[in-house]
């Protein structure tokens, strides 16, 4: 019987199919340090969910703040987690014709990946601003945070939609410096050439 | 632009994109764009966002991360080992017993877990050594190793009928109760495969040794796990009686899950912050191709491709039974090069309005869907369980001798898929 330490199997299991082979800038293992803490949510969403649970079943009392509370950890939760695998290089791709091209080709590919990615970061950026604005401010311009609209009067849709752009721009930014490096990149391999 | 150019636009595009290593997500979504921006301008692409925040907020969703979550507190703790050695000390000598085993240990985690990767390593670090140790076919053993460890999304709770019962609005308890008997009997097909092969050949699996335990042993084993058991079976219990939702039986699980840990000793910080990173990692992954699936889906249906798509199948002058057929191939090809979040949103919008206007039921389709997803876990040449067996398994199991091993177990998998085509009632008997 094979009776290997079990924290490894845990490691294995999380290991990403691929790691990231470039370095990480200050910002971006803060972010990831952020979200290390901030997937602590989910385990606070646990917590409240089996509270709802017990207080309706046991003491037929249940609660006006847990579903919606719960709701709003995990979208955040969720919508962190594609910046957070954008970080970590953890999104699924196919790398079947990427592998047997010569390296120019995937250089290309690289840069062509990067230009269209950022535009779409870009893009929703701005459409998720626009998106952010209407749940921020009423149309004359005051401040009024859009809710829910259930009892339990919290702006949860307001700071969803916020933390929506904010992590877009981090993408669009993110993919801006890797853009930058890919370029140093080659300017460093043609300098090694001459 | 007419919908028929659009959609072999689409088609292009997203394979021409998918070639150049774009991840899955964001190829979709850009595709989504470019059609949202020049079909209906700045307000199309406003429609993107506000799709995000939808997707992200839908209540039923909070099962899927609470699912994940479980299943990562269940592969850091020795519960599955546990219930391997369980398993092994109340073992008979049958011929192929261990793979036997093997498949029944497979199938009890199954039940705690919604998601594949995390029991297909454990089973490749406990069962697969003991099998080549003890002589088995090699390719026998990994057959089954591959095989059972990718039941975690047949078996209720699966994600994948959570996703698939968000996109087709069908209930989820109803597709979890759907899925019990085809999950037996793709086990027991499995399994017969497994007996067969080891008494047509006996050189195959060879008989286990007899095992030497005290009583003592194997009541500190059994004690061991009967907890974790009891918290599965209570999760799908409370689903299956309709006393709780489906999230709040996930986040009761998940509890559930941390007191077996804490009762086993295991329960540390540790383990609780690489379980949610991992969740938060694997949740990023999934939601954002979900993202960019219904994206595309979402502004094609605008476009009028849906309706297209629907006329033109159901146009076709082929039986009932046809179509069908058309749609298994269609996810089973989708199935080798997509994974199975953008499969079901991307796909089940079309497919299903279609087989409900031609009169069968969602939810037997969603476990069709299901079965379907567990040929692409194993199909060449991106079966997901193949790369998660690879990364534990001993180097000298190349991934063609995995790819050549898991065929047998295809085959019965796609039987099953026809004998639930024709037999409904497999399915939908205990709905």
């Amino acid at each position: 019987m094979d009776d290997k330490p079990v924290a490894d199997l845990g490691k294995v299991v999380a290991a990403p199919v691929e790691q990231n082979e470039d370095n990480k800038s200050g910002v971006e293992r803060g972010i990831i340090k952020f979200g290390n803490v901030l997937a602590l949510l989910f385990l606070a969403s646990v917590l409240i969910s089996v509270y709802e649970v017990v207080a309706r079943f046991v003491f037929n009392s249940p609660t006006i703040w847990v579903h919606e509370t719960t709701s709003f950890f995990v979208a955040i939760c969720l919508v962190f987690g594609g910046l957070y695998c954008y970080i970590e290089n953890k999104h699924i791709r196919i790398d079947i014709v990427y592998e047997v091209v010569p390296t120019r080709v995937k250089f290309a590919l690289d840069v062509f990946v990067e230009i269209a990615q950022l535009t779409f970061f870009i893009a929703l950026s701005y459409a998720s601003w626009i998106m952010a604005e209407k749940s921020w401010f009423n149309p004359l311009g005051d401040l009024r945070l859009e809710e829910s609209g259930s009892a339990f009067r919290f702006p949860s849709p307001a700071l969803i939609k916020a933390f929506i752009f904010i992590c877009l721009i981090f993408m669009a930014v993110f993919s801006l410096k890797r853009l930058i490096s890919l370029f140093r990149k080659t300017n460093k391999m043609k300098d090694a050439a001459l | 632009m007419s919908i028929t150019i659009s959609t072999i636009l689409i088609l292009v595009l997203l394979i021409g994109l998918l070639t150049t290593r774009m991840p899955l997500a964001f190829v979709t979504g850009l595709v989504a764009l470019g059609f949202a921006y020049f079909n209906f301008g700045l307000p199309g692409v406003s429609l993107l966002t506000s799709r995000i925040y939808s997707f992200v907020t839908q209540y039923v969703f909070i099962a899927v991360p609470m699912f994940v979550l479980m299943a990562a507190i269940l592969d850091r703790s020795g519960i599955a080992r546990d219930i391997y050695k369980a398993m092994q000390l109340s073992a008979g000598r049958l011929r192929g017993g261990v793979a036997i085993q093997t498949l029944f240990v497979a199938l009890i985690l199954a039940a705690m877990s919604g998601i594949i990767g995390g029991e297909i390593v454990l089973l490749g670090m406990l069962a697969l050594p003991q099998m080549l140790d003890m002589g088995y076919n090699k390719r026998l053993a990994i057959g089954t190793v591959l095989a059972g460890g990718s039941l975690g999304t047949m078996m209720p709770p699966s994600i994948v009928l959570i996703v698939y019962g968000l996109t087709a609005s069908v209930s989820i308890g109803d597709l979890f109760k759907a899925a019990v008997i085809p999950t037996f009997l793709l086990v027991g097909c499995y399994a017969a495969y497994i007996i067969f092969r080891s008494y047509m050949d006996p050189t195959a699996a060879p008989i286990a040794a007899k095992s030497d335990h005290t009583k003592e042993e194997r009541r500190a084993v059994y004690r061991s796990i009967i907890f974790p058991i009891i918290v599965a079976g209570s999760v799908l219990g409370s689903i299956y009686a309709g006393i709780a939702s489906v999230t709040e039986s996930a986040s009761v699980g998940v509890a559930g899950m941390i007191i077996a840990t804490y009762a086993r000793g295991e329960l540390t910080m540790k383990l609780i912050r690489e379980s949610v990173i991992q969740t938060m990692s694997t949740c990023g992954m999934i939601i954002w191709i979900g993202v960019g699936a219904t994206l595309l889906i979402g502004v094609y249906n605008l476009m009028g491709g849906i309706q297209f798509v629907k006329g033109m199948i159901l146009g076709l002058d082929v039986s009932p039974v046809m179509i069908i057929m058309v749609m298994m191939l269609i996810l089973v090809v989708l199935g080798m090069f997509l994974d199975w979040v953008g499969i079901t949103l991307l796909t089940m919008p079309i497919f299903v309005p279609i087989i409900q206007s031609l009169g069968y039921d969602p939810v037997w389709f969603g476990i069709l869907f299901c079965l379907n997803m567990q040929v692409s876990y194993l199909s060449p040449p991106f079966g997901p369980a193949v790369f998660y067996l690879k990364s534990v398994a001993p180097p000298d199991i190349t991934l063609s001798d995995m790819f050549k091993s898991v065929w047998p177990f295809i085959l019965i998998q796609v039987f099953v898929l026809m004998l639930l085509i024709y037999y409904p009632q497999i399915a939908l008997w205990l709905v």
